[in-house]
């Protein structure tokens, strides 16, 4: 069964075929998580009890559930709902998408949360004694400020969503897991190279980024009189 | 004209009555100096003054609106109130310029370039114009806090609260600051200012009041505090204020 | 207190929602067969990876092998075109069950288990099952029961997987995947594993593995959802005319050898 390749070959169509996917289904689900977090930490710091505990019952389900399950939920189990995007494979990306996507929101909302609360109470009060309400208050002093202090841990989810984006092979989805998974089957002799470098490609896209946005935008915070603690 | 009356207010956290029955007017261009030990209630009662905490009981009228009345906008009504906090409390994410002109746009509906003109010129007032694309992290406490200065000065309130506005500077800060609200109480300001710097009220307060424990225990012109005050406490709290100047002046005089 | 408001909330809310479906007037399902041919297509479930029935050619990027050529003669003669999904194997079941695929094609044995939730359909091919150790390994066995006091290796949910778990004794170690388990086999973590022949070919090019016992398996055959006749009557005279007219004898020569 040894095919044509050679191991960079391999490596090469690894990349220009699961890569792709791999980073569309990891930004499109942290923005979906994104907006989605975003509003659960909105109601848990603003709404009234009863919304909160929504809020609160929806974070405990989606941390409480494996995302394999999830994905096997929405994937295997509840496909055909999906079938209005178009064709069956957008159905399997939307599908591993909005699991990602939700679970993903249950983790940014308790970011997004904590830098809200993280925010110097003075900011609040100064801008209602300008004669603000809530609402601009919120979303003119207090949301600009809390969306910087949230990147370090934002920078963290993002770097467990594109691996957790994995998993999505297990519905078929073509990422670099599939990929590098067919490859070994058809070249079974390179199994340990491939899966070696395949976890290189993964941390090369996940370093920067954390590197980047944690440990640098930190310090850029610190400058500039937000965020505190060592 | 009156354009704030303060009448009968009461306070409480929890159990600590804070304010017991505080009442008095400010009349337009009026400087009143609020000032006693710590714990007096002070600063409590500035912030009953502009609702962001309410009172247990008492009124409080803005040029006749009462801020009490649940019908009333109490944002409109804040907006003609300024406020000037002791840790200053700019906004960190905006510049200087962006800080001043935040509410005149998005509460006095002004376009971005009126409101831009206005903080422009709210900035240059407090001697801050060439700093107005600087951070507030860029800036020294001094200045921070003529910027908050202009903040209230760019929403044209009807009066404005100062919450010992100078107590978390250095020393040297001090000074630029008071210069400023020296320069706009003679300008006609209405100001409510709380504060330790008797100098400061000395030239232009036009009433001081003494607070102590939750009641005002004695008002006067400071012609009246300075030379001969009435209750006990007013003068021993005076004393101490005196020995602090009187020794560093005598030391002065001295060299 | 709010969390017991919270517990009956969810108790109550779930109740109620379990309930619903059964207080509506029943309505009739249509009919998988109708289903399938208006929408033009047969999606069809399957587990890639298992030479020689279904790998993935990472030439062409492509399905390819026993069970996709079958199936795609299967739709050819019901009128349709095939779409493909490549699940992993566990999930294959549940996902025909709830309607999100149409027909399981992955080398899948017929069960007792299988057979109460699914329907079997005319099976094409009877492969052996295995017992695999090292070449340089002493271990014979007359039965599987002797393979009681021994670590042995089997895919997570075959029916290889279902056999070793009744033996008491044996030291069983489930493997999502087949190449981490022969992978485990060569460095002598597993002293024997237990799998379908046909793979045993594309292995021993690898490792250098013998066949100690076999043991011929159920036979093999696709899956649909119970509850449309005329769709596994249409699918089972499809694979009869395939046997009659020797196309499915070709493919079994090409694909086995």
């Amino acid at each position: 069964m040894q095919g044509p390749f050679g191991l960079f070959d391999i490596l090469v169509l690894i990349l220009i075929r699961g890569l792709p996917m791999t980073l569309a289904l990891t930004l499109l689900s942290l923005l979906v998580g994104f907006l989605v977090g975003l509003l659960l930490a909105l109601v848990r710091v603003y709404a009234p009890y009863g919304l909160n505990y929504i809020a609160i019952g929806y974070e405990k389900i989606f941390r409480g559930i494996p995302l394999l399950v999830l994905i096997f939920i929405f994937g295997a189990a509840l496909l055909r709902y999906f079938i209005w995007t178009g064709s069956l494979a957008n159905a399997l990306f939307f599908a591993a998408m909005l699991s990602l996507a939700l679970r993903s929101a249950a983790y940014q909302s308790e970011i997004f949360r904590g830098a809200i609360m993280s925010v110097d109470a003075g900011q609040m009060m100064a801008a209602k004694s300008i004669g603000m309400n809530t609402f601009q208050a919120t979303r003119n002093i207090i949301l600009p400020q809390a969306l910087r202090l949230s990147l370090p841990g934002w920078a963290n989810e993002y770097a467990v969503v594109i691996k957790d984006t994995s998993l999505a092979s297990a519905i078929g989805i073509s990422d670099l897991i599939y990929q590098a998974q067919a490859f070994t089957w058809d070249y079974p002799a390179q199994f340990l190279p491939i899966i070696l470098i395949v976890a290189i490609i993964y941390f090369v896209f996940t370093y920067p980024v954390t590197r980047y946005l944690g440990e640098s935008m930190t310090l850029k915070l610190r400058q500039l009189g937000l965020g505190g603690g060592r | 004209m009156v354009v704030l009356e303060v009448k009968d207010v009461w306070k409480a956290y929890d159990t600590l009555e804070v304010l017991k029955g505080i009442s008095f007017e400010v009349n337009e261009g009026e400087v009143k100096v609020i000032f006693g030990p710590s714990g007096s209630g002070k600063s409590t009662l500035l912030r009953v003054i502009n609702m962001l905490t309410p009172p247990e009981k008492g009124e409080v009228l803005l040029r006749g609106q009462s801020l009490m009345d649940p019908k009333a906008d109490l944002s409109k009504l804040r907006s003609h109130i300024g406020f000037v906090f002791q840790n200053f409390n700019l906004f960190t994410h905006l510049k200087a310029i962006d800080n001043v002109s935040i509410g005149p746009r998005l509460v006095l509906g002004m376009t971005k370039e009126e409101a831009e003109e206005a903080a422009y010129k709210a900035l240059e007032h407090v001697r801050m114009n060439e700093w107005s694309n600087h951070y507030p992290a860029e800036l020294s406490g001094g200045q921070q806090q003529r910027v908050g200065i202009a903040r209230s000065l760019a929403m044209d309130p009807d009066v404005i609260l100062f919450d010992e506005p100078t107590s978390a500077l250095d020393p040297e800060l001090i000074g630029e600051v008071l210069q400023v609200m020296l320069d706009i109480a003679k300008e006609g300001t209405t100001m409510v200012v709380v504060t330790h710097e008797m100098g400061f009220a000395r030239a232009v307060s036009t009433e001081m009041i003494f607070m102590d424990k939750g009641v005002v225990v004695e008002r006067g012109t400071p012609q009246h505090f300075f030379t001969n005050p009435e209750s006990e406490r007013a003068r021993t709290f005076l004393h101490k204020l005196e020995v602090l100047y009187g020794q560093a002046e005598r030391e002065m005089n001295s060299q | 207190m709010m969390s017991i408001l919270l517990v009956i909330g969810l108790v109550v809310g779930f109740g109620v929602g379990y309930m619903i479906p059964g207080l509506t007037p029943p309505v009739t399902p249509p009919d998988d067969y109708d289903v399938i041919t208006d929408r033009g297509t047969i999606i069809v479930g399957t587990n890639s990876g298992w030479p020689p029935f279904e790998m993935l050619n990472t030439t062409t990027d492509e399905l390819y092998g026993f069970d996709i050529d079958l199936a795609e003669l299967v739709a050819d003669y019901i009128g349709v075109t095939v779409e493909w999904v490549d699940m992993d194997f566990d999930a294959l079941i549940g996902a025909c069950q709830a309607g999100s695929i149409d027909m399981i094609a992955s080398a899948t044995f017929i069960t007792a288990a299988r057979c109460e939730v699914l329907q079997p359909l005319c099976w094409y091919i009877r492969t052996n099952e295995v017992v695999v150790v090292k070449a340089n390994s002493t271990l014979t066995i007359s039965s599987l029961d002797d393979l009681v006091g021994y670590t042995v290796g089997a895919q997570t949910g075959t029916t290889e997987d279902e056999e070793l778990s009744e033996i008491a004794g044996v030291d069983l170690v489930r493997y999502p995947l087949v190449e981490t388990m022969f992978q485990d086999l060569n460095a002598g973590a597993l002293d024997a594993v237990y799998v379908d022949e046909p793979i045993v070919a594309l292995y021993s090019t690898v490792y250098s593995i013998k066949i100690i016992f076999t043991v011929t398996a159920p036979p093999t055959a696709f899956y649909i959802r119970y509850g449309s006749d005329r769709l596994s009557a249409a699918i089972n005279s499809a694979i009869a005319e395939g046997f009659a007219d020797g196309s499915v004898d070709a493919l079994i020569a090409q694909w086995f050898g």
